[in-house]
């Protein structure tokens, strides 16, 4: 069920009214309810993928509760591998088999060794990689002993299945989303107001923002031979926006929705364009994974307590296998061997993102967020293209400014398919989203400031935002980019 | 939890009270905007949905027809007033609810000729272009049109709130600017279009078909002919006589179709079926001559007076064996 559906609109509020005013005296019954609604939500794609989920909750939770009760290491070892097999087994099941199996048969053959073998027609699994990532943590964490295991297999249910992060994060920690299924929920007009602002920014980021750029993108990335190198810059930094609205505004929605249930999510986006360098970028662009990454990859290969060049191979890894997880595509590894690379230049220079205050603060800072945002998009040249070959296409071209940004099309002028008032009203949007972001970012702008207001005016601003989806949003695109993950 | 429910409803029930009204406002008053617009096919609906043209002979198509008919040309041949109310893109049964509409007010039209292309009868592919009747979605022959043609479309227009936002495109806002000015300047709507709907296209011809390509085949739909029959038999029933023209399509767009000689067959039996009076212009000289083209289906300025003038000259004839009048 995607959240920009009738059937979410649907959905939701029936969960809603069963939620507070049906099972709200029972925490069980509720927890219970979540698990139900949430399965519900999940099987609306695939019902079949539900044993996934079910499997790996009593695998994961019988593993959290024998980890507790065992005190030989290397038994415990033992449970704790067993858990990261499962859920990385259905991962690399799922997700990576078809990927292994051509480039073992590419590589052989390379060699001159034939080898015949059948890829198999695999759907991936919606979310897989988000709750995958979430149940081990939940493993890690009790192995480590900083996490008491769940006694409540309900309870443990609604935190792997929780639908409103199910499948596209915030990939949540045990330790942070866990006890909340333990605490009564408080029914509060103010995380209502809080979860619906949140909605519906997220749903304009998602409609009008996101599902409008792809149309262009798609364009350009689906046939790279037909355009040229403005055609390529133009599209990328649109695709910069998509997939930051797309998935930023995902996590709104998911955040906004788990609020109006009384759950706090934690913040997966803090205007990760505004960062002055690629550090600070990570800090701010998908912070769920990339403090997941930093939890159970980086700090147990040394983390930055080893040598330095000990340190800055651990970066790389870590950039490496977090590109990996995007998808089974060498493209995807490459966008993350970038921001790698990038990453230890950084350390090596010691690039610091918060630099201190002087009289060329504000132009320093504003050259390095323009200089990352460029190198970020050069980047996610090698994320949105479809193969290699188109990657190293485009980047080959991308100075190739011999065909014009403008087309003749039917006697109308066109810019990469749109009409000139739609191609500069996007620019527009871009501009909108950044001052958003600014203002957010410096405390001008938030769900509270909004909620203060008086109501007419609150009011006009919600009637504004959703005219605005209505009038300006695409209603076309079916996905969000993130699920293919 | 009590206090927190109690503010929860009072303040839901105000912002949704709040939200509904306003945007019911700007939807009702963009959506009456537009049904002032007397521009292109959106003016065209209106046209007829505010009950202002009522000609003797009324033309009623799709492009083809819109851009091969000269009513400057038909009404000096033929001495009678008459209008064109094809529509671009619109094959007859998409825009059914003109003439449902038309038939209920008009007093002074005697002959409605349709002119039919290759795709009049085949099966109908997805909504085109919504917003040329969207400000009309409450009229009962609209709703109708769209309940048999797009029931989605029709289920989502009935119970989705302010759907047609989502529907609507930018040219239904421009229209409704250019309501809002028609508006302000006292405009009469069909004074304004002299050419009263006819649409010229002065290009050369290009042949848009590419020999390379394998043969298209044309798919009749059985539900589109019945349908089409009872368009006739409704317009019979007004004592209007309906008059159906095959219009010409060059022969190199006749050649991309694999069994484009099925079409002139079917509308022939369908004429013969219904009595009804038919002009083949199929294998006509017109449809030999690239000077009278701008591409495979449609026809150029020259093309339109060579076929206005054919077809006012064949109608006098028909005229005069079956003596009707004008």
């Amino acid at each position: 069920m995607l959240f920009n559906s009738i059937d979410f609109a649907i959905f939701s509020p029936i969960v809603f009214i069963l939620y507070w005013f049906l099972t709200n005296k029972n925490l069980r019954l509720q927890n219970l309810l979540i698990v139900t609604s949430s399965y519900v939500f999940y099987g609306w794609w695939d019902w079949r993928f539900l044993s996934l989920i079910l499997f790996s909750t009593i695998v994961d939770f019988s593993v959290g509760r024998k980890l507790h009760n065992e005190e030989n290491q290397v038994k415990r070892k033992i449970l704790l591998w067993t858990s990261i097999l499962v859920n990385l087994g259905f991962l690399g099941f799922f997700k990576y088999y078809n990927f292994f199996l051509d480039n073992f048969i590419s590589a052989f053959s390379f060699f001159g060794t034939e080898i015949k073998a059948n890829s198999l027609n695999i759907i991936l699994p919606v979310g897989i990689s988000f709750y995958t990532f979430q149940t081990l943590s939940y493993t890690i964490d009790v192995y480590k002993r900083k996490l008491e295991p769940t006694t409540d297999i309900i309870a443990f249910s609604a935190f792997v299945s929780f639908f409103p992060q199910l499948v596209a994060g915030p990939i949540e920690r045990a330790t942070h989303l866990l006890p909340q299924f333990y605490t009564k929920r408080k029914f509060s007009f103010l995380n209502i107001q809080f979860g619906f602002i949140r909605i519906l920014n997220g749903l304009f980021k998602k409609v009008v923002i996101a599902d409008n750029f792809s149309n262009v993108v798609d364009l350009v990335y689906n046939n790279p031979e037909s355009f040229g190198g403005i055609h390529y810059i133009v599209a990328t930094i649109f695709f910069a926006f998509q997939i930051y609205c797309d998935f930023s505004g995902y996590s709104d929605i998911a955040i906004g929705t788990a609020r109006i249930f009384g759950f706090k999510l934690m913040e997966n986006f803090r205007m990760p364009y505004l960062s002055k360098s690629i550090g600070e970028f990570w800090k701010r662009w998908h912070i769920s994974l990339s403090t997941w990454f930093r939890d159970y990859v980086y700090i147990p290969l040394g983390g930055n307590r080893v040598s330095k060049s000990k340190t800055l191979t651990n970066i790389f890894i870590v950039f490496l296998v977090s590109g990996f997880w995007h998808g089974a595509k060498w493209t995807f590894v490459v966008w993350g061997a970038i921001h790698g690379v990038i990453l230890i230049v950084e350390n090596l220079i010691r690039l610091k993102g918060n630099i201190q205050k002087s009289k060329y603060h504000r132009a320093s800072a504003s050259i390095k967020v323009t200089l990352v945002f460029f190198i970020v998009c050069f980047a996610w040249i090698f994320f949105r293209s479809n193969s290699m070959n188109d990657a190293a296409y485009i980047t080959s071209r991308l100075f190739d400014f011999s065909l014009p940004l403008a087309k003749e099309l039917r006697g109308m002028t066109t810019y990469l398919g749109l009409p000139l008032w739609k191609f500069v009203g996007y620019f527009v949007l871009i501009g909108v989203l950044f001052i958003q972001d600014y203002l957010i970012e410096n405390d001008k702008l938030s769900e509270i400031s909004i909620i203060r207001m008086h109501p007419i005016l609150r009011w006009s601003i919600y009637t504004f935002i959703i005219l605005t989806i209505l009038l300006f949003g695409s209603f076309d695109v079916e996905q969000f980019v993130y699920f293919q993950f | 939890m009590k206090t927190e429910i109690n503010k929860f409803i009072k303040y839901s029930v105000g912002c949704c009270l709040f939200m509904f009204s306003t945007l019911y406002i700007i939807e009702g008053s963009i959506s009456y905007l537009v049904t002032k617009s007397n521009n292109s096919q959106t003016g065209k609906v209106n046209l007829v949905m505010s009950h202002v043209i009522d000609p003797n002979v009324l033309i009623i198509g799709s492009s083809v027809s819109e851009v091969g008919f000269n009513i400057d040309i038909l009404e000096k041949k033929l001495r009678t007033n008459a209008y064109n109310l094809a529509i671009d893109g619109t094959p007859i049964l998409k825009s059914k609810f003109l003439i449902d509409e038309f038939l209920t007010y008009s007093k002074n039209c005697d002959t409605i000729i349709i002119g039919l292309a290759f795709f009049s009868l085949c099966e109908l592919g997805e909504i085109h272009s919504p917003e040329r009747f969207l400000a009309h979605k409450s009229n009962k022959f609209v709703k109708r049109n769209i309940k048999k043609l797009y029931p989605k479309i029709h289920t989502k227009i009935s119970y989705i709130p302010f759907y047609s936002f989502v529907l609507a495109n930018h040219t239904y806002y421009k229209n409704a600017i250019l309501g809002l000015k028609n508006i302000l300047s006292c405009n009469d709507m069909i004074k304004s279009d002299p050419l009263k709907g006819f649409v010229p296209h002065d290009a050369t011809y290009l042949n848009t078909h590419d020999q390379n390509n394998s043969l298209r085949k044309l798919n009749f739909s059985e539900e589109s002919i019945t349908q089409f029959k009872e368009i006739l038999v409704k317009i019979r029933n007004h004592n209007i006589t309906p008059i159906l023209i095959i219009t010409p399509m060059h022969k190199n767009g006749q050649n991309a179709f694999e069994n484009y000689s099925d079409y002139p067959n079917l509308v022939n039996r369908i004429a013969k079926e219904t009595n009804t009076q038919i002009v083949d212009f199929s294998n006509s000289e017109i449809t030999r001559h690239e000077d009278y083209f701008y591409n495979n289906g449609h026809l150029n300025v020259t093309g339109a007076v060579k076929f206005s003038t054919s077809i006012s000259d064949s109608l006098l004839q028909q005229k005069a064996r079956t003596h009707n009048t004008w």
